[in-house]
């Protein structure tokens, strides 16, 4: 089904706005300090927050022989790409605390999101930003 | 870009042994279980009005870019759908790392 208006052309969203990339960011860390993540997240305007439980897969000799948690919280979240580097440094700084603070975090780019007010949502953009150029065509 | 992809790999509960084992049969060092459910109706059975959804285990492991494909084949080999974890497995390009230590894996070496 066609969402275009009767008698206006369609222009798709991204010829007449300023994209702002967003990330699917994986933050793994031990047990209990999912709760850091969550703050760190919520600093840099991350829209969704999930967190999930689960286990490393080292064996449980090797874990208790070097000290090492077993039990994981994995936190997806889906922030801009343009707080990425301050989120990185900040992660990378707790990471650095201790051992016991160590923990992992990657990106992976989102390539299409379903709806132009969830995309608004997800990027914190204001519900009626006005288009970069009225005729549709890019800024220069 | 970054040299690592994500590796998710869906298998039946409890086969993730066989999944980290052919991992690290091709260079991957470690990885991150998750518990999930799968949605497949044929698999959902009832028994005495219970309903028993298939538990299934996810496992990420990161990986540099140059064995991805060597460990996405070892993987499919130990923790295909012809073995009894039944797994499926995909990897993601990733963006940026954080919190990986020792030196980063260059396609040199591990041009065999």
């Amino acid at each position: 089904m066609s969402e275009t208006v009767p008698g206006r052309d369609f222009v798709p969203y991204e010829q007449t706005h300023r994209l702002r990339p967003l990330l699917l960011v994986t933050t793994i860390v031990p047990e209990g300090q999912s709760g850091y993540v969550i703050q760190l997240n919520n600093e840099n305007e991350a829209a969704i927050c999930c967190v999930c439980h689960g286990k490393g897969t080292i064996s449980a000799e090797m874990a208790l022989a070097l000290s090492l948690p077993t039990k994981k919280e994995v936190v997806f979240s889906l922030i801009r790409a343009d707080r990425w580097g301050v989120y990185k440094g900040q992660l990378a700084q707790r990471f650095s605390v201790s051992k016991m603070a160590k923990g992992i975090a990657y990106a992976i780019p989102v390539d299409s999101v379903a709806g132009i007010s969830i995309y608004k949502m997800l990027t914190n953009t204001r519900l009626f930003e006005k288009p970069i150029s009225a005729k549709g065509g890019k800024k220069k | 870009m970054n040299n690592y992809e994500c590796i998710t790999c869906i298998v039946n509960h409890g086969y993730t042994d066989l999944v980290m084992e052919s991992a690290k049969k091709a260079g991957a060092t470690g990885g991150t279980v998750l518990s999930a459910r799968g949605t497949g109706n044929k698999e959902i059975s009832e028994f005495f009005g219970v309903k028993v959804t298939p538990e299934k285990d996810i496992v990420l492991i990161l990986v540099p870019k140059a064995i991805r494909d060597k460990v996405l084949t070892s993987v499919n080999e130990g923790a295909g759908m012809t073995t009894k974890g039944m797994g499926i497995a995909f990897s993601m390009p990733v963006s940026d790392v954080v919190g990986i230590s020792g030196p980063e894996t260059t396609s040199e070496e591990h041009k065999d």
